[in-house]
């Protein structure tokens, strides 16, 4: 996978810690720049947008209660903590968010578009469906956020691992999907 | 447009979902609503302990004034009495141990003692003891009627005013056991 320019431009930027009197206004920013990133992150593992947001507000939680002195990396280091708590999530019960099956109404050709959505949705089941140790390299890197490194990072496996990895998750992807596109 | 392609560009568009994914509005102020109200909520834990341990010192400021209260500040020797643990009576006395040695001697040795040593039962007394003892109080009739008849009449009481004559104790000599024409005490 190549280097996401936009990720390095993260990395470059200057981390605000936490610490001295104005610790809320610190924390503050810190919100308002990562809590979108944040939420791809968890709604990568969880697929659900309210469970992916009860997971931003625990992170930032811990945020709050840890500080964030020492850390070098805020993107990964808060993207490492939104996977792990999705994870433990995915093994519990999840609630069910009807608004991510309501197709949309307003588009022009509807049966068209109901078409693809199921093809989408077929693309989703085969990524549900795969390994972990393929599925998350492979949604990690969908976030222009994260490059390779990164994502190395937040999964605990060296930056060529990833790039196998995803390609590796593409390949099969593909192999699954023309076989259920050649049987309609 | 081939078929890899096509799949290419389906797995792409999937994949898109995650990047595009995008949380109800306003998701900063309700994550800083939250963090907020989380707070408000341990503060109010940490002043109970506040007030507790408030009350705590409280109270062992009282205990401390009242025991300072407490002792007389006019009798100062009897302070000590006062101020000081109570001392232990003493447990009762270990017998002399009697040992035979080997050049065929007996030997007494004093019990060794393997408490705390403790002052003799006299100095503990003293040290009980208040500056004026008995304690100053009202004569009784009786004493009255004893002093006024004594005042009265000094020399028909000689016991009262004759003070106390020195004893003369004999020496005491002990002699040597003697069995049979023999003294046990020479060698």
């Amino acid at each position: 996978m190549a280097a996401n320019p936009t990720s390095f431009a993260i990395l470059a930027q200057e981390i605000p810690v936490l610490d001295g009197t104005d610790e809320f206004a610190n924390l503050e920013l810190v919100v308002q720049q990562h809590a979108r990133f944040v939420f791809k992150v968890a709604y990568g593992v969880l697929r659900n947008s309210h469970d992916a947001e009860d997971v931003v507000q625990e992170v930032f939680l811990r945020v709050h209660r840890s500080g964030t002195r020492g850390v070098r990396d805020m993107s990964a280091w808060l993207a490492t903590i939104a996977f792990r708590l999705a994870l433990d999530r995915t093994r519990k019960p999840q609630a069910l968010d009807i608004a991510e099956f309501e197709l949309p109404a307003n588009q022009p050709d509807a049966e068209h578009v109901a078409i693809h959505r199921q093809q989408i949705d077929r693309v989703h089941r085969l990524i549900a469906a795969m390994p972990e140790d393929l599925r998350y390299p492979l949604v990690l890197s969908a976030l222009e956020e994260l490059n390779s490194r990164q994502i190395g990072e937040i999964l605990g496996i060296p930056e060529s691992s990833v790039r196998g990895r995803i390609l590796r998750a593409r390949q099969i992807l593909k192999e699954k999907l023309a076989v259920t596109e050649a049987k309609r | 447009m081939n078929n890899d392609e096509h799949l290419d560009n389906l797995l792409d568009e999937a994949l898109s979902e995650y990047r595009h994914a995008e949380p109800l509005a306003g998701i900063e102020s309700r994550i800083l609503a939250r963090i907020a109200e989380r707070e408000t909520r341990r503060n109010p834990f940490a002043l109970r302990w506040a007030i507790a341990f408030a009350c705590a010192a409280a109270v062992a400021l009282a205990i401390w004034l009242g025991i300072g209260r407490r002792t007389p500040h006019t009798a100062a020797p009897s302070e000590s009495a006062v101020t000081k643990p109570v001392e232990k009576a003493p447990g009762p006395t270990q017998a002399p141990e009697v040992v035979a040695s080997a050049s065929g001697t007996v030997e007494v040795r004093k019990a060794a003692s393997r408490s705390v040593p403790q002052l003799p039962p006299t100095e503990t007394a003293l040290q009980m003891k208040p500056a004026v003892f008995p304690s100053p109080a009202p004569l009784t009739a009786d004493e009255r009627a004893f002093m006024a008849a004594l005042n009265q009449f000094p020399n028909t009481m000689p016991v009262a005013s004759e003070p106390d004559k020195a004893i003369t104790i004999a020496e005491i000599e002990i002699k040597p056991l003697a069995i049979g024409g023999v003294s046990l005490g020479e060698k």
